[in-house]
């Protein structure tokens, strides 16, 4: 069979892009073909982490200033990759990665996968499966040949963990960016979704209030706030909070939905070993199918002291 | 300035995914819509025209009826860019294709953070890296500048619009397709529109396709039930006892 060569990249600090994710899906792919993988990071310095089983190298290109664009990055992994027809590139799922991946591909003159939900080597083919139709249906195709960059969801890998290897440093010159990015804070902003142990998410069937009592009980637990779709249409919650197909993918243990359906389109933006709760007030709502916990109710009336009781057990609102 | 909509159009969800006889799926062209992504790009073409008259706004489309949705806004210079499935399903190879359709003196090219059924989110950096063009993700208003303005995590993130680029747009509360004119959707009516180049064929090949009925794993759902304040403390329990704190 072909030795196809993997490679997980990750920015180390870049928002919403979980470095491990990356290293979790190349070992998930490379495992399936009792192959290796290499590691490379682009960073100001080297994370914390075990390393993973297979992982026979770690490289750390070393930037001189932040990097701040997808195609900055993508201009240091390409300058550093030499990839060949078969290598396959592996990002952390997430907007920022998947826009790398794609400047990648461009660069090396390979195929951009997208987002997958399957990907197996095969001699000389790759065979990729995806979501589409709004998470509707899925496709499956077959790629004759690499260089290739995807981004795999939902991977996740239970094994014992290893020592990281001794990292290469390489100290780069970082690329200009293209863009001048002005970059102003937004106040308030609380726990991010990413990594969040724990992430509350309301759907249509709340309002402002009720969104603003989910954040308290976020609040009160550390966890983080989310949304689907039509409540980010309605203007109740931020883009950047949306789960979904088409918004983040998220992994917590449990995750508290809250006047939402469950859609296809929104449940494939949870990860599949996350445990959902669910208050509704449609029996008939999905959502309470994949529920280990469910209350057919008013959430207007349910919220506020399930609120109180998380402040007074948990402690104050952080 | 020229701007550049590139719109992908998805299938209605109200209709059902049909495939031919060779298990592809086909779609009708009178069955798709303009997605919410494809009309928050549209939007933010339009605002911009309003800033600036001087703003000329083209169109790329799939299809004669999205033609003339887009047509209704007073757009006059649309294209029909039909991608077979067999291309559409296909990063790449949609890129390729889309980057072909785009003219060369556009000043900034707008389109939905995902294009169409297959997409996510892929393609419009993709196009953006084939054209060489800056590529600023997920838009999601206008500001005076003129600006583009995007949410990440803990910042507000906005561009100057002046060299050429790429954008893509995220939905947003702010970026809602306004509604066109009677007067307008009546003249689209009679509106006549071009071809785009035609597909090139592509090397990836299409295998198969599944109708995802249960992607998540059914559980045996415990029903809280109770007074308000009961079904709070049962969930309060349940939460605490996570150990999510």
């Amino acid at each position: 069979m072909t030795s196809w060569r993997i490679v997980a990249l990750a920015p180390t600090e870049a928002d919403g892009c979980n470095w491990r994710a990356a290293g979790d899906s190349a070992r998930a792919i490379a495992a399936a073909t009792g192959l290796d993988f290499e590691l490379l990071l682009i960073g100001a310095v080297l994370p914390e982490g075990d390393g993973w089983p297979g992982l026979s190298r770690c490289t750390l290109a070393r930037n001189s200033a932040r990097l701040e664009t997808a195609a900055q990055f993508a201009s240091v992994a390409a300058a550093l990759l030499d990839a060949s027809p078969t290598t396959l590139i592996v990002v952390p799922p997430g907007p920022f990665g998947e826009d790398i991946a794609a400047d990648l591909a461009v660069r090396i003159g390979g195929k951009a996968l997208g987002r997958a939900s399957s990907v197996t080597l095969g001699d000389e083919e790759l065979r990729v499966t995806r979501p589409a139709f709004g998470g509707r249906a899925e496709i499956s195709l077959r790629y004759p040949e690499g260089p290739a960059t995807v981004a795999l969801r939902g991977a996740r890998v239970e094994e014992a963990s290893v020592p990281m290897p001794a990292p290469v440093i390489l100290d780069i010159e970082a690329p200009s960016p293209e863009l001048a990015i002005e970059r102003t804070a937004i106040a308030g902003r609380k726990t991010p979704l990413e990594g969040a142990r724990l992430v509350v998410s309301g759907g249509r069937g709340l309002d402002e209030a009720g969104f603003a009592l989910i954040e308290g009980i976020a609040d009160a637990l550390g966890g983080a706030v989310g949304g689907s779709l039509p409540a980010v249409d309605a203007g109740l919650v931020a883009v950047s909070r949306q789960v979904g197909q088409s918004g983040k993918f998220v992994t917590p243990e449990l995750y508290l939905a809250v006047g939402l359906s469950g859609t296809p389109q929104h449940l494939a933006g949870i990860g599949p070993a996350t445990r959902l709760i669910a208050i509704n007030n449609d029996p008939a709502a999905p959502i309470f199918t994949y529920a280990e916990l469910g209350a057919v109710a008013d959430a207007r009336e349910v919220l506020p002291p399930l609120r109180d009781l998380l402040v007074a057990e948990a402690g104050p609102v952080r | 300035m020229k701007i550049v909509v590139a719109v992908a159009g998805v299938l209605d969800s109200k209709w059902p995914i049909e495939l031919d006889a060779e298990g592809v799926p086909r779609i009708a062209a009178d069955r798709t819509v303009m997605s919410p992504f494809d009309e928050s790009a549209l939007e933010i073409a339009l605002r911009l025209r309003d800033v600036d008259p001087a703003n000329a706004v083209a169109a790329i489309v799939p299809n004669e009826k999205i033609a003339r949705m887009v047509a209704a806004f007073r757009i006059e210079d649309i294209a029909i860019l039909d991608l077979p499935f067999g291309v559409a399903c296909d990063p790449s190879g949609a890129a390729e294709v889309l980057a072909g359709a785009i003219p060369g003196d556009a000043g900034l090219v707008l389109m939905g953070r995902e294009f169409g059924d297959c997409d996510d989110g892929a393609v419009p950096p993709l196009v953006a890296a084939r054209f060489g063009l800056p590529f600023f993700a997920r838009v999601q208003d206008v500001r005076t500048g003129p600006a583009l303005l995007r949410e990440a995590q803990a910042e507000e993130e906005s561009v100057i619009l002046a060299a050429p680029m790429l954008c893509s747009v995220t939905n947003d509360r702010r970026n809602r397709l306004r509604k066109p004119l009677m007067k307008n959707v009546m003249a689209a009516r009679a509106a006549r529109f071009r071809a785009a180049p035609p597909s090139a064929p592509m090397a990836v090949r299409f295998e198969r396709f599944d109708r995802v009925a249960d992607a998540r794993r059914p559980v045996a759902c415990r029903m809280a039930e109770g007074t308000p304040a009961e079904i709070a403390a049962i969930f309060a329990e349940h939460l605490l006892a996570s150990a999510v704190s």
